[in-house]
Protein backbone atom coordinates (compact mmCIF):
# COMPACT_ATOMS: atom_id res chain seq x y z
CA UNK A 1 0.00 0.00 0.00
CA UNK A 2 3.01 2.25 0.45
CA UNK A 3 4.07 1.61 -3.00
CA UNK A 4 0.87 3.27 -4.36
CA UNK A 5 0.98 6.27 -1.98
CA UNK A 6 4.31 6.45 -3.29
CA UNK A 7 3.54 6.23 -6.71
CA UNK A 8 0.42 8.36 -6.24
CA UNK A 9 1.95 11.34 -4.95
CA UNK A 10 4.02 12.53 -7.82
CA UNK A 11 1.84 14.75 -10.75
CA UNK A 12 3.67 13.20 -13.50
CA UNK A 13 2.37 9.61 -12.25
CA UNK A 14 -0.78 10.64 -11.68
CA UNK A 15 -1.51 12.32 -15.48
CA UNK A 16 0.17 8.77 -16.87
CA UNK A 17 -2.48 7.13 -14.99
CA UNK A 18 -5.21 9.28 -16.39
CA UNK A 19 -3.77 9.05 -19.69
CA UNK A 20 -4.10 5.13 -19.58
CA UNK A 21 -7.35 5.49 -17.85
CA UNK A 22 -8.53 6.66 -21.73
CA UNK A 23 -6.71 3.71 -23.54
CA UNK A 24 -3.46 1.33 -23.89
CA UNK A 25 -0.46 3.43 -24.69
CA UNK A 26 3.05 2.52 -26.60
CA UNK A 27 5.62 3.80 -24.25
CA UNK A 28 6.92 6.55 -26.53
CA UNK A 29 3.14 7.69 -27.31
CA UNK A 30 3.41 8.65 -23.13
CA UNK A 31 6.64 9.72 -22.88
CA UNK A 32 5.64 12.85 -25.78
CA UNK A 33 2.42 14.24 -23.36
CA UNK A 34 5.71 14.86 -20.76
CA UNK A 35 8.73 17.41 -21.28
CA UNK A 36 10.80 15.60 -19.45
CA UNK A 37 13.63 12.59 -21.25
CA UNK A 38 12.62 9.54 -21.50
CA UNK A 39 14.72 7.60 -18.75
CA UNK A 40 13.14 9.38 -16.68
CA UNK A 41 9.79 8.67 -18.14
CA UNK A 42 10.94 4.71 -17.55
CA UNK A 43 11.46 5.46 -14.15
CA UNK A 44 8.13 6.85 -13.40
CA UNK A 45 7.22 3.69 -15.53
CA UNK A 46 9.20 1.35 -13.05
CA UNK A 47 7.93 3.18 -10.02
CA UNK A 48 3.92 2.58 -11.57
CA UNK A 49 4.58 -0.94 -12.22
CA UNK A 50 5.96 -1.56 -9.13
CA UNK A 51 3.13 -0.41 -7.43
CA UNK A 52 1.16 -2.47 -9.52
CA UNK A 53 -0.62 0.38 -11.29
CA UNK A 54 0.38 -0.37 -14.13
CA UNK A 55 0.88 -3.72 -16.72
CA UNK A 56 3.29 -3.66 -19.52
CA UNK A 57 3.58 -5.84 -22.27
CA UNK A 58 5.92 -6.20 -24.66
CA UNK A 59 6.38 -6.92 -28.10
CA UNK A 60 9.22 -6.44 -30.48
CA UNK A 61 10.53 -3.28 -29.76
CA UNK A 62 7.92 -1.72 -28.43
CA UNK A 63 6.32 -1.75 -24.68
CA UNK A 64 2.40 -0.92 -24.43
CA UNK A 65 1.05 0.18 -21.00
CA UNK A 66 -2.06 -0.88 -19.53
CA UNK A 67 -3.99 0.78 -16.09
CA UNK A 68 -3.94 -2.19 -13.74
CA UNK A 69 -5.68 -0.17 -10.90
CA UNK A 70 -8.26 -1.44 -8.31
CA UNK A 71 -11.46 0.34 -7.74
CA UNK A 72 -9.92 1.67 -4.20
CA UNK A 73 -6.43 2.75 -6.10
CA UNK A 74 -8.70 4.45 -8.27
CA UNK A 75 -10.86 6.30 -5.39
CA UNK A 76 -7.47 6.93 -4.08
CA UNK A 77 -6.27 8.43 -7.05
CA UNK A 78 -8.76 11.07 -7.62
CA UNK A 79 -8.20 12.13 -4.17
CA UNK A 80 -4.52 12.29 -4.79
CA UNK A 81 -5.46 14.60 -8.06
CA UNK A 82 -8.07 16.48 -5.60
CA UNK A 83 -5.54 17.33 -2.58
CA UNK A 84 -2.64 17.63 -4.64
CA UNK A 85 -0.26 15.21 -2.89
CA UNK A 86 3.13 15.40 -3.07
CA UNK A 87 5.47 13.72 -1.21
CA UNK A 88 8.60 15.30 0.34
CA UNK A 89 12.00 13.35 -1.24
CA UNK A 90 12.42 11.63 1.87
CA UNK A 91 9.60 10.48 2.58
CA UNK A 92 9.50 9.36 -0.69
CA UNK A 93 12.44 7.41 0.00
CA UNK A 94 11.31 5.72 3.49
CA UNK A 95 7.93 4.62 1.59
CA UNK A 96 10.48 3.08 -1.34
CA UNK A 97 13.02 1.50 1.70
CA UNK A 98 12.80 -2.28 1.80
CA UNK A 99 11.83 -2.73 -1.96
CA UNK A 100 15.13 -2.29 -3.46
CA UNK A 101 14.34 -3.24 -6.88
CA UNK A 102 12.35 -0.38 -8.20
CA UNK A 103 14.68 2.06 -6.44
CA UNK A 104 18.14 0.43 -7.86
CA UNK A 105 16.42 -0.23 -11.58
CA UNK A 106 15.47 3.63 -11.13
CA UNK A 107 18.94 4.53 -9.98
CA UNK A 108 20.32 2.18 -13.17
CA UNK A 109 17.97 4.03 -15.71
CA UNK A 110 19.27 7.94 -13.83
CA UNK A 111 22.63 7.36 -14.27
CA UNK A 112 22.43 5.83 -17.86
CA UNK A 113 21.25 9.15 -18.76
CA UNK B 1 -4.05 -5.06 -1.38
CA UNK B 2 -4.29 -8.24 -2.90
CA UNK B 3 -1.33 -9.35 -1.16
CA UNK B 4 -2.47 -8.32 2.60
CA UNK B 5 -6.11 -10.13 1.38
CA UNK B 6 -3.32 -12.86 0.88
CA UNK B 7 -1.58 -12.94 4.01
CA UNK B 8 -4.51 -12.65 5.77
CA UNK B 9 -6.39 -15.47 4.31
CA UNK B 10 -3.34 -17.86 4.80
CA UNK B 11 -3.57 -18.16 8.50
CA UNK B 12 -7.53 -16.88 8.57
CA UNK B 13 -8.34 -20.23 6.39
CA UNK B 14 -7.59 -23.31 8.83
CA UNK B 15 -8.44 -21.56 11.82
CA UNK B 16 -11.89 -20.66 10.49
CA UNK B 17 -11.83 -24.19 9.32
CA UNK B 18 -11.25 -25.36 13.00
CA UNK B 19 -13.73 -23.04 14.50
CA UNK B 20 -16.25 -24.07 12.28
CA UNK B 21 -15.66 -27.59 13.07
CA UNK B 22 -15.84 -27.22 16.71
CA UNK B 23 -19.21 -24.80 16.27
CA UNK B 24 -20.68 -28.41 14.36
CA UNK B 25 -19.85 -30.64 16.82
CA UNK B 26 -20.91 -28.18 19.69
CA UNK B 27 -24.41 -27.80 18.11
CA UNK B 28 -24.57 -31.47 17.09
CA UNK B 29 -23.93 -32.39 20.91
CA UNK B 30 -26.66 -30.01 21.74
CA UNK B 31 -29.28 -31.06 18.81
CA UNK B 32 -28.83 -34.74 17.95
CA UNK B 33 -32.41 -34.75 16.40
CA UNK B 34 -30.81 -32.55 13.38
CA UNK B 35 -27.67 -35.05 12.97
CA UNK B 36 -28.67 -34.99 9.27
CA UNK B 37 -27.98 -30.95 9.10
CA UNK B 38 -24.71 -31.62 11.14
CA UNK B 39 -23.26 -34.20 8.98
CA UNK B 40 -23.82 -32.38 6.02
CA UNK B 41 -22.01 -29.01 7.07
CA UNK B 42 -19.45 -31.36 8.75
CA UNK B 43 -19.01 -32.65 5.32
CA UNK B 44 -18.36 -28.90 3.85
CA UNK B 45 -16.04 -28.05 6.32
CA UNK B 46 -14.06 -31.14 5.71
CA UNK B 47 -13.73 -30.64 1.73
CA UNK B 48 -12.74 -26.56 3.09
CA UNK B 49 -10.04 -28.05 5.31
CA UNK B 50 -9.30 -30.63 1.52
CA UNK B 51 -9.46 -27.11 -0.45
CA UNK B 52 -7.04 -25.70 2.05
CA UNK B 53 -4.74 -28.74 1.77
CA UNK B 54 -4.12 -28.25 -1.18
CA UNK B 55 -3.92 -24.85 -1.76
CA UNK B 56 -0.99 -24.84 0.47
CA UNK B 57 0.38 -27.93 -1.45
CA UNK B 58 0.66 -25.50 -4.60
CA UNK B 59 1.91 -22.26 -2.95
CA UNK B 60 4.41 -24.99 -1.40
CA UNK B 61 5.61 -26.50 -5.04
CA UNK B 62 6.16 -22.65 -6.46
CA UNK B 63 2.49 -22.80 -8.01
CA UNK B 64 1.69 -19.33 -8.85
CA UNK B 65 -2.08 -18.07 -7.59
CA UNK B 66 -3.98 -16.33 -10.19
CA UNK B 67 -5.16 -12.89 -8.51
CA UNK B 68 -8.14 -12.44 -6.89
CA UNK B 69 -8.58 -16.27 -7.22
CA UNK B 70 -7.21 -18.02 -4.39
CA UNK B 71 -9.06 -21.14 -3.35
CA UNK B 72 -7.92 -19.77 0.26
CA UNK B 73 -10.18 -16.72 -0.53
CA UNK B 74 -12.83 -18.38 -0.96
CA UNK B 75 -12.70 -20.45 1.91
CA UNK B 76 -12.01 -17.48 4.10
CA UNK B 77 -15.65 -15.95 2.77
CA UNK B 78 -17.69 -18.92 3.35
CA UNK B 79 -15.93 -20.01 6.28
CA UNK B 80 -16.77 -17.01 8.05
CA UNK B 81 -20.41 -17.23 6.59
CA UNK B 82 -20.40 -20.90 8.08
CA UNK B 83 -19.16 -20.02 11.25
CA UNK B 84 -21.26 -16.49 12.23
CA UNK B 85 -24.77 -19.02 11.35
CA UNK B 86 -23.12 -21.60 13.53
CA UNK B 87 -22.53 -19.71 16.36
CA UNK B 88 -25.58 -17.45 16.00
CA UNK B 89 -27.54 -21.32 16.35
CA UNK B 90 -25.43 -21.93 19.92
CA UNK B 91 -25.63 -18.57 21.12
CA UNK B 92 -29.66 -18.32 20.85
CA UNK B 93 -29.41 -21.88 21.78
CA UNK B 94 -28.09 -21.01 25.09
CA UNK B 95 -30.14 -18.22 25.40
CA UNK B 96 -27.14 -15.25 24.69
CA UNK B 97 -28.65 -13.80 21.62
CA UNK B 98 -32.35 -12.71 21.64
CA UNK B 99 -32.82 -11.26 18.15
CA UNK B 100 -33.37 -14.28 16.04
CA UNK B 101 -31.98 -11.99 12.44
CA UNK B 102 -28.54 -11.59 14.24
CA UNK B 103 -26.65 -14.07 12.69
CA UNK B 104 -28.68 -13.22 9.18
CA UNK B 105 -28.11 -9.80 9.56
CA UNK B 106 -24.63 -10.65 9.90
CA UNK B 107 -24.27 -12.91 6.85
CA UNK B 108 -25.76 -10.54 4.81
CA UNK B 109 -22.64 -7.75 5.72
CA UNK B 110 -20.11 -10.25 4.48
CA UNK B 111 -22.26 -11.20 1.45
CA UNK B 112 -22.24 -7.04 0.91
CA UNK B 113 -18.49 -7.37 1.68
CA UNK B 114 -17.70 -9.73 -0.67
CA UNK B 115 -19.10 -8.07 -3.57
CA UNK B 116 -16.92 -4.57 -2.66
CA UNK B 117 -13.37 -6.78 -2.61
CA UNK B 118 -14.77 -8.64 -5.60
CA UNK B 119 -15.61 -5.49 -7.75
CA UNK B 120 -12.55 -3.96 -5.70
CA UNK B 121 -10.27 -6.79 -8.18
CA UNK B 122 -12.25 -6.88 -11.56
CA UNK B 123 -9.90 -3.68 -12.91
CA UNK B 124 -6.96 -5.87 -12.23
CA UNK B 125 -7.51 -8.99 -13.87
CA UNK B 126 -6.32 -8.58 -17.24
CA UNK B 127 -6.16 -10.76 -20.26
CA UNK B 128 -3.65 -10.95 -22.77
CA UNK B 129 -3.55 -7.81 -24.67
CA UNK B 130 -1.99 -9.89 -27.92
CA UNK B 131 -5.82 -11.89 -27.77
CA UNK B 132 -7.96 -8.37 -29.05
CA UNK B 133 -5.84 -5.32 -29.12
CA UNK B 134 -8.27 -3.36 -31.38
CA UNK B 135 -10.67 -3.83 -28.31
CA UNK B 136 -8.70 -3.04 -25.33
CA UNK B 137 -9.64 0.44 -25.01
CA UNK B 138 -13.60 -0.42 -24.80
CA UNK B 139 -12.70 -3.04 -22.63
CA UNK B 140 -10.91 -1.65 -20.00
CA UNK B 141 -13.56 1.01 -20.00
CA UNK B 142 -15.97 -2.10 -19.39
CA UNK B 143 -13.76 -3.68 -16.35
CA UNK B 144 -13.56 -0.51 -14.83
CA UNK B 145 -17.44 0.57 -15.14
CA UNK B 146 -17.99 -3.13 -13.97
CA UNK B 147 -15.56 -3.03 -10.85
CA UNK B 148 -17.16 0.52 -9.95
CA UNK B 149 -20.73 -0.63 -10.10
CA UNK B 150 -20.14 -3.57 -8.42
CA UNK B 151 -18.54 -2.00 -5.37
CA UNK B 152 -21.29 0.44 -5.49
CA UNK B 153 -23.33 -2.12 -5.05
CA UNK B 154 -21.71 -3.88 -3.00
CA UNK B 155 -21.54 -0.54 -0.33
CA UNK B 156 -25.06 0.14 -0.48
CA UNK B 157 -25.99 -3.23 0.16
CA UNK B 158 -23.52 -3.43 3.39
CA UNK B 159 -24.93 -0.15 4.60
CA UNK B 160 -28.81 -1.25 3.97
CA UNK B 161 -28.26 -4.50 6.36
CA UNK B 162 -25.96 -2.46 8.81
CA UNK B 163 -28.35 0.85 9.48
CA UNK B 164 -32.27 -0.31 8.46
CA UNK B 165 -34.13 -3.13 10.35
CA UNK B 166 -34.16 -6.52 9.09
CA UNK B 167 -37.58 -6.22 6.93
CA UNK B 168 -36.69 -3.27 5.44
CA UNK B 169 -33.37 -4.15 4.72
CA UNK B 170 -34.67 -7.32 2.54
CA UNK B 171 -37.24 -4.95 0.73
CA UNK B 172 -34.76 -2.87 -0.18
CA UNK B 173 -31.10 -5.15 -0.65
CA UNK B 174 -32.53 -7.56 -2.75
CA UNK B 175 -34.28 -4.93 -5.48
CA UNK B 176 -30.77 -3.13 -5.29
CA UNK B 177 -28.80 -6.41 -6.00
CA UNK B 178 -30.66 -7.26 -9.04
CA UNK B 179 -30.03 -3.72 -10.82
CA UNK B 180 -26.31 -3.85 -9.58
CA UNK B 181 -26.60 -7.58 -11.61
CA UNK B 182 -28.58 -6.32 -14.49
CA UNK B 183 -26.48 -2.98 -15.30
CA UNK B 184 -23.37 -5.59 -15.17
CA UNK B 185 -25.08 -7.75 -17.33
CA UNK B 186 -25.79 -5.23 -19.75
CA UNK B 187 -22.40 -3.61 -19.44
CA UNK B 188 -20.57 -6.61 -20.35
CA UNK B 189 -23.17 -7.89 -23.39
CA UNK B 190 -22.49 -4.13 -25.18
CA UNK B 191 -18.86 -5.18 -25.01
CA UNK B 192 -19.96 -8.49 -26.72
CA UNK B 193 -22.26 -7.19 -29.24
CA UNK B 194 -19.34 -4.46 -30.04
CA UNK B 195 -16.83 -7.12 -30.56
CA UNK B 196 -19.03 -8.85 -32.34
CA UNK B 197 -19.93 -6.05 -34.97
CA UNK B 198 -16.65 -5.36 -35.38
CA UNK B 199 -15.54 -8.93 -36.16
Amino acid sequence: MNLVFKALSDPTRRRVLQLLRQRPMLAGELSDHFPVSKPTMSAHFAVLQEAGLIAAEKSGRTIMYRLKMSVLEEALLGFAQTLGWQMTPERESAAGSGKGAAKEKMRAIKGEA
Amino acid sequence: MTNMTRSISDWLAPVLVAAGMVLVAANWYLQPDRSVVWAVVTALFLCMAWAVRVDSRRVRDGAERRPGRSLREGVVLSGLIMVLCLGGVLARKFGLSGDNNLSWRGTMILLGLFFVITGNTVPKVLPPLSSMPENESKAQACRRSVGWTWVMTGLVFTACWLVLPVAMAETLSMPLLVAGMITVATQIARLRWSRHKEA
